[in-house]
């Protein structure tokens, strides 16, 4: 996704869309607001992919860490 | 609020879930910086959270999937195109504000696809998004 693959989109969306939209909507309920908070934890996720550092981790951890993150800034507001 | 060294240790589980006050965060991402094995603890609990929260996956609408389409590589456009009976017409391209069609019926579809700048008369590469017309 970092070198815009579109296989590779594909691919992480298939893996990333699902758990980042089921966690967003746990927290905040509302399914308009969840889908507009997942796409952009979605859209950070392919903005920051090429500081993706699969030592340190799982993508689906870094990119749930990022939903999380945005989760608690919605909720503060 | 100051914490002492050895506090930062119990600090891993609120930071794993980004569920600190900023001033902590600050404070702990430093400690991380030269604390081998609160860095391995925070790796594992951010592992095993993400494992967690897969049993709440939940599948969202389908058209997040184009809203979320990443930026096209150097010198492609996203084109689209309107497939139906009568064959394939281009219906424009995609940016970022998205696109208006019109004069689209029941029983079409709509794909992308990637192509070079400027377009092309017909596609020439495997949609990466393909949708039918809804009724």
């Amino acid at each position: 996704v970092a070198r815009g693959d579109h296989r590779a989109f594909e691919l992480v969306y298939g893996k990333l869309a699902d758990p980042v939209y089921g966690l967003v909507r746990q927290v905040l309920r509302d399914p308009a607001q969840s889908e507009e908070v997942a796409q952009e934890v979605l859209l950070e996720v392919w903005r920051s992919a090429s500081r993706f550092d699969p030592d340190r981790g799982s993508a689906a951890a870094w990119a749930l860490t990022i939903a999380r993150r945005r989760d608690c800034m919605e909720v503060t507001w | 609020v100051k914490l002492a060294r050895d506090e930062m240790h119990v600090l891993t589980g609120g930071y794993a879930l980004d569920a600190l006050a900023p001033q902590e965060t600050d404070a702990f991402e430093r400690h991380l910086q030269h604390c081998g094995p609160c860095e391995a603890e925070v790796r594992g609990l951010r592992e095993t959270a993400a494992r967690l929260a897969l049993a709440k996956a939940r599948r969202p609408p389908a058209r997040l999937q184009q809203r979320v389409l990443p930026a096209p590589p150097d010198g492609r456009v996203y084109q689209v195109w309107v497939i139906g009976p009568a064959g394939t017409r281009s219906a424009g391209f995609l940016s970022g504000t998205g696109l208006a069609l019109t004069g689209v019926r029941a029983g079409e579809r709509v794909g992308v696809t990637v192509e070079p700048a400027g377009g092309t008369s017909q596609p020439t590469t495997t949609p990466i998004v393909l949708v039918p017309v809804p009724v």
